[in-house]
């Protein structure tokens, strides 16, 4: 029964986590979605297998201990490139509406310059 | 309904309702407030698994460490400019909903489909327990990590050391700020430091002497440890430098180095490579690996190769 929810909220995190990594445009908000899809994995891999002794598997914890680290140091070296980014272009967002080369390539028309300039204060 | 039900459901609402904050609140800085609690309730999920290195390791690094990188990230975009760093262009679209809610059906249906097969604890994972007693460990989490599978770990510490060295590299050297309170004349933080540090560093202490027996280990402490080094920036007592001073590029990469120096030790005995040399070798290698995980995770919340003493 324990199982068997908390599988059920790690699909919620999840889907949470894709729908959050997909709608907002900002990169560390990405970031914190792209957290809580490892989350939920890391909910799923200590929940599903067998726990043995009444405590989960000790394979998959250490497994998932070695996730966490891993974790935290790319996100901190996402968020590095990210203040770079930001520092360089003056924000800090994905979006079609914000880049100037993917804008040109959405309407023909508005080139990467003008762009540019309308961002500028 | 037992108590157990109960409480696991008002856990996994808890964790949903603040990952539901985190992935489409409105402001930027409240959902990394909201991450923070969201690890804290993550760290009470694994106690309730009964995974307490998990927890532990949860609760210092997940979202201590994360949120305070996180933070001190916004903090930068904000002191570059204050309008853009908050723009957030977030576009509702249908897709995006089909997509995330097919998602959670395939994690939900994976994973229910496992729980209705017929399990078996893991082959690995009972022979982890069956073969600790010759190790002489007793907490086998510790005997996965440095025992079992070592060369899991020298290279997860190679991976800190190398997202170190690349936000080194791409960082600009124009500033070197983090914002500290002690501008704020807050009377009672120094006396909080004194009284939070010791018991910080006794715990991280404690944490790594029990490791090899009882939840805890490296990591824990190592995490514990960054946390200190994160109040003590925030207090001004630590200051970033500019200039790398040698013990800290030896702080940094002392895991690497001694969890090397575990693989090749044997050799001279004329055993194969990382064989078990016993509990003396792996607290040599735990010590070193906390050193360089308290120093790496506090430069990179500095944002700087190095540190120095603050001018109060």
């Amino acid at each position: 029964m324990t199982s068997a929810i908390f599988v059920l909220v790690a699909a919620a995190i999840f889907g949470l986590g894709v729908h959050g990594l997909l709608v907002s445009a900002h990169i560390m908000r990405k970031l914190l979605a792209l957290n809580l899809m490892l989350s939920a994995l890391f909910l799923l891999l200590i929940v599903v297998p067998a726990s043995i002794d009444g405590h989960p598997d000790p394979v998959p914890q250490a497994l998932v201990l070695t996730g966490i680290v891993i974790a935290v140091s790319t996100t901190a070296f996402a968020l590095a490139l990210m203040v770079r980014l930001f520092r360089k272009q003056g924000h800090a967002t994905i979006h079609p509406d914000l880049d100037p080369a993917l804008l040109g390539r959405k309407h023909g028309r508005r080139t990467a310059p003008e762009a540019e300039g309308e961002r500028a204060p | 309904m037992t108590a157990g039900v109960v409480i696991d459901v008002l856990l996994g609402l808890i964790l949903v309702g603040l990952a539901t904050q985190v992935a489409i609140g409105k402001h930027l800085f409240r959902a990394i407030v909201f991450y923070v609690a969201f690890g804290l309730a993550m760290a009470l999920i694994w106690a309730r698994l009964g995974a307490p290195d998990l927890a532990l390791a949860d609760a210092a690094i997940g979202a201590g460490l994360t949120g305070a990188l996180m933070m001190v990230a916004f903090r930068r975009l904000v002191e570059i400019d204050p309008k853009q760093s908050q723009a957030l262009v977030t576009r509702g679209s249908a897709l995006a909903v089909v997509l995330a809610v097919l998602a959670a059906g395939m994690v939900a249906t994976i994973g229910l489909t496992a729980l209705s097969l017929e399990r078996q604890p893991g082959d690995a994972g009972l022979q982890v327990l069956a073969t600790l007693q010759e190790t002489g460990l007793g907490n086998p989490i510790t005997g996965v990590l440095l025992v079992f599978r070592g060369f899991d770990t020298l290279i997860e510490m190679a991976v800190l050391l190398t997202a170190f060295i690349g936000s080194r590299v791409i960082t600009t050297r124009s500033r070197l700020s983090v914002t500290t309170v002690s501008g704020f004349e807050l009377p009672l933080v120094r006396t909080l430091v004194a009284v939070i540090l010791p018991l910080a560093v006794l715990i991280g202490m404690h944490l790594l002497w029990i490791g090899s027996d009882q939840p805890g280990g490296a990591f824990q402490a190592g995490s514990v440890l960054a946390g200190s080094g994160v109040l003590l920036l925030l207090t001004g007592t630590l200051l970033p430098a500019s200039r790398s001073r040698a013990l800290v590029r030896l702080a940094l990469v002392a895991g690497v180095g001694a969890l090397c120096l575990l693989v090749l030790a044997p050799l001279l005995q004329g055993d194969g490579p990382m064989a078990y040399l016993g509990r003396g070798s792996l607290l040599f290698a735990e010590t070193a690996m906390m050193v360089s995980i308290a120093v790496t995770l506090t430069l990179l919340f500095a944002g700087s190769p190095s540190l120095k003493a603050g001018s109060s």
